[in-house]
């Protein structure tokens, strides 16, 4: 009897799941796994692939371009990521405060985030426009320096994108906020008591306590910044001079503009590959850092 | 209970009907552009409706769909999945492109060897070459269009400068002597820089005498001294004026009413015909012949005295896996017939690709668009090769690369040629 009844409950449980297993398995399964076999061969996106083995892998290797996008996204998840993390946490720290308006700090800090894209692309393309942006006015008026050309100057487009990015801090301020906020008090306090200042009480009990969140947050943010695309699709196409080609745009280009689908699937699994072991990387260092609570 | 089911039955009576009139009534055929911009977009809608009124078994629906000259990536999707558009608005340079990657049907599917060579011969050659690859013919040719040289002659005037440069030379110091700075140095306006609006790696590499494909040995020929030479030139407006400088100023340009040359921010620059039409609407002060001209682009004194300009456009083809492809193409017929291109290019200001339309008096219009009517005897076509828009990509890349320093010219246009001749090769063996 009771046998029978977690069966049902199991068939049950596939069932109501088997739209989520079923748009899983031909949306997401079975175009990753084509995309492999896609990746060894000549494909234009219509008709038969043509099996040519690893020649799009090696071609990979020789293409100036595949290292210049690699080079440019690793260069601006390098800078992303950890400003983001810093900006987000810092965020979240001022967040935390006990001030009367602060749901409406909080409200205001998050809006950004919920902006699209390519809205948020076109707003920064002024507020970093060499003659007319806010940026550069900041600049001049208040540290009397001319500023950059940003998005036209191959030299700091990257460093815009990464500033660009920094909009969405909010969605990571939350995050860390809920996790300060669950930081149990009696800590705190009894830290307090034995004369603990604030920044011991940040380094010593908030941050391992908050670490796990931490950990998520830079494998999410290094998935992101892999993948940027829109903003850079928007704001620079690529240009100038190639200095804003991320990885994703390149493969893009590839995939529906010089007819590459195979070239492009192998770009995929090659970023696929190198995000994989970034990943693992930080998931065995974490065991150093993260701190689970119930843990060793 | 009983009325629910008369109700179901009345309605699966009604739908089936619905299906029916739907199946023998008109054959709809679905029309996909990417032009949403005006006076373009209602332009088409306007012969797309001539042409329902004159084929009431055919209806033609047009949807605006998003992609770009070289960007087709819904087509590609849709073709794939098998829910084609029948026709689809391709760049011209890109239709030997798309004629290889299998999106589009060879347009002698649909007809007699004489029907097309009837069709041939009403256009342009040029845009005919554009329009084949591999002996077939895949798109009909819609639009053309040439670049020229626009100048302010007001600000002309006001430095003291009689006509409009016709060498390079000339172009160098007159573009000095418009050029305007403030006091803390940074530009109010710049005669010129020769890589904005049409300035493009082609403009140049013609005017300077360069050729960029060798359709006897199938080979690009980027390397080309002239070609090389044209870089060259264009690095020495990087060096004069400051590279930073300039990139600085010219992220500030807007368009439409904010456009530079209509702000006065720059005194020259090389454009196309459809130009004309913005001048008037944004510009309407701004009179031809008074305040601004144009003339031909500028060349090395040896080549000055041939006039030279490059030509492109668009088409309209019929996508592979198209349900209703035999309506499809009367409709293509007519577009990119004389009808459809009269109505387009007379409400556009862009040119037409039927010779017969050439002296066309209300095509030609006011003498300022008939200069631009008159340059297509001069002009040249992009290689119709199945790699165009690799190769502009490819060639923007490497002028950029130039004029930022990070490239010779001749280190730039080699690698132009290393990267794309094999990917050409593999299409041609």
């Amino acid at each position: 009897m009771r046998a029978s009844t977690a069966r049902r409950n199991t068939i049950y449980g596939l069932l109501f799941a088997l739209p989520w297993i079923i748009g899983f398995l031909a949306f997401t399964a079975y175009p990753i796994l084509a995309s492999l076999y896609y990746s060894f061969t000549e494909f234009v996106g219509i008709g038969t692939p043509k099996w040519i083995g690893g020649e799009n892998y090696y071609n990979l290797f020789h293409d100036e371009l595949f290292w210049t996008s690699l080079y440019n996204t690793v260069y601006y998840v390098s800078l992303a990521v950890p400003i983001g993390f810093v900006i987000g946490l810092g965020l979240a720290l001022l967040l935390n405060s006990n001030l009367k308006e602060v749901g409406i700090y909080r409200t205001l800090v998050y809006l950004p985030y919920v902006l699209p894209a390519v809205a948020v692309s076109f707003i920064w393309l002024w507020m970093l426009n060499p003659y007319y942006g806010l940026v550069n006015l900041f600049l001049s008026t208040v540290f009397k320096v001319q500023g950059p050309g940003w998005f036209s100057d191959p030299k700091w487009a990257k460093p815009a994108f990464v500033m660009l990015a920094q909009w969405g801090a909010g969605g990571s301020a939350v995050i860390f906020l809920s996790a300060i906020k669950d930081v149990p008090r009696e800590m705190l306090e009894s830290a307090e008591i034995d004369g603990a200042g604030w920044w011991t009480k940040f380094s010593k009990i908030i941050i391992p306590m908050i670490s796990p969140v931490i950990l998520y947050h830079i494998i999410t943010a290094l998935f992101g910044g892999f993948q940027i695309f829109t903003t850079a699709y928007i704001a620079t196409n690529g240009g100038p001079a190639n200095s804003t080609l991320f990885y994703v745009l390149y493969l893009y280009r590839n995939a529906f503009q010089y007819n590459k689908m195979g070239y492009a699937s192998s770009m995929a699994w090659m970023l696929f590959i190198l995000v994989l072991i970034i990943t693992l990387i930080i998931f065995r260092t974490s065991a150093r850092w993260v701190f689970y609570q119930g843990g060793e | 209970m009983f009325g629910k089911k008369i109700l179901v039955m009345l309605l699966s009576v009604l739908l089936v009907l619905g299906s029916l009139t739907l199946a023998f009534g008109k054959t709809t055929v679905t029309f996909w552009s990417s032009h949403s911009g005006e006076p373009d977009r209602t332009s088409i809608q306007r012969i797309v409706d001539e042409f329902n009124k004159q084929n009431p078994d055919i209806e033609v629906k047009v949807t605006i769909v998003p992609g770009s000259e070289t960007d087709v990536s819904k087509l590609l999707t849709a073709v794939a999945g098998g829910v084609a558009p029948d026709v689809y608005l391709v760049d011209r340079f890109t239709a030997a492109q798309r004629a290889v990657a299998g999106v589009l049907e060879p347009l002698n599917n649909f007809a007699t060897a004489d029907e097309i060579a009837k069709l041939k011969a009403q256009y342009i050659d040029f845009a005919w070459d554009e329009a084949s690859w591999d002996g077939k013919v895949w798109v009909l040719p819609f639009d053309t269009d040439t670049r020229a040289l626009y100048y302010r002659r007001d600000q002309f005037r006001e430095v003291g400068l009689s006509g409009p440069p016709k060498t390079i030379a000339e172009l160098d110091t007159y573009a000095e002597k418009l050029t305007k700075k403030d006091p803390s140095g940074r530009f109010l306006r710049i005669g010129f820089v020769p890589w904005l609006s049409q300035g493009w790696h082609y403009t140049w590499g013609w005017a300077f005498g360069g050729e960029f494909y060798n359709p006897k040995t199938k080979k690009l020929t980027i390397t080309d001294p002239n070609i090389v030479k044209s870089f060259e030139w264009q690095k020495s407006y990087a060096d004069k004026y400051g590279i930073a400088a300039i990139q600085s100023f010219s992220s500030a340009f807007g368009s439409e009413a904010q456009d530079p040359f209509i702000m006065g921010m720059i005194s020259m620059k090389v454009d196309g015909d459809w130009t004309l039409s913005g001048l008037t609407k944004f510009a309407p002060k701004l009179k031809w012949g008074v305040d601004y001209g144009a003339t031909y682009i500028p060349r090395p004194a040896e080549l000055a005295k041939k006039p030279i300009t490059w030509a492109g456009g668009w088409s309209l083809g019929i996508p592979k896996g198209a349900k209703n492809a035999k309506a499809a193409f009367e409709f293509i017929k007519f577009a990119c017939g004389p009808v459809g291109q009269k109505i387009y290019t007379v409400d556009t200001l862009h040119l037409p690709t039927i010779k017969a339309l050439l002296n066309d008096k209300d095509v030609r219009g006011e003498r300022r668009h008939a200069f631009f009517v008159d340059l297509v005897k001069y002009a040249k076509n992009r290689p119709p090769l199945p790699v165009g828009a690799l190769l502009w990509d490819e060639l923007t890349a490497a002028r950029d690369a130039v004029i930022n320093g990070q490239k010779t010219p001749l280190k730039a246009c080699q690698d132009v040629e290393a990267r794309v001749q094999p990917e050409l090769d593999k299409y041609l063996k």
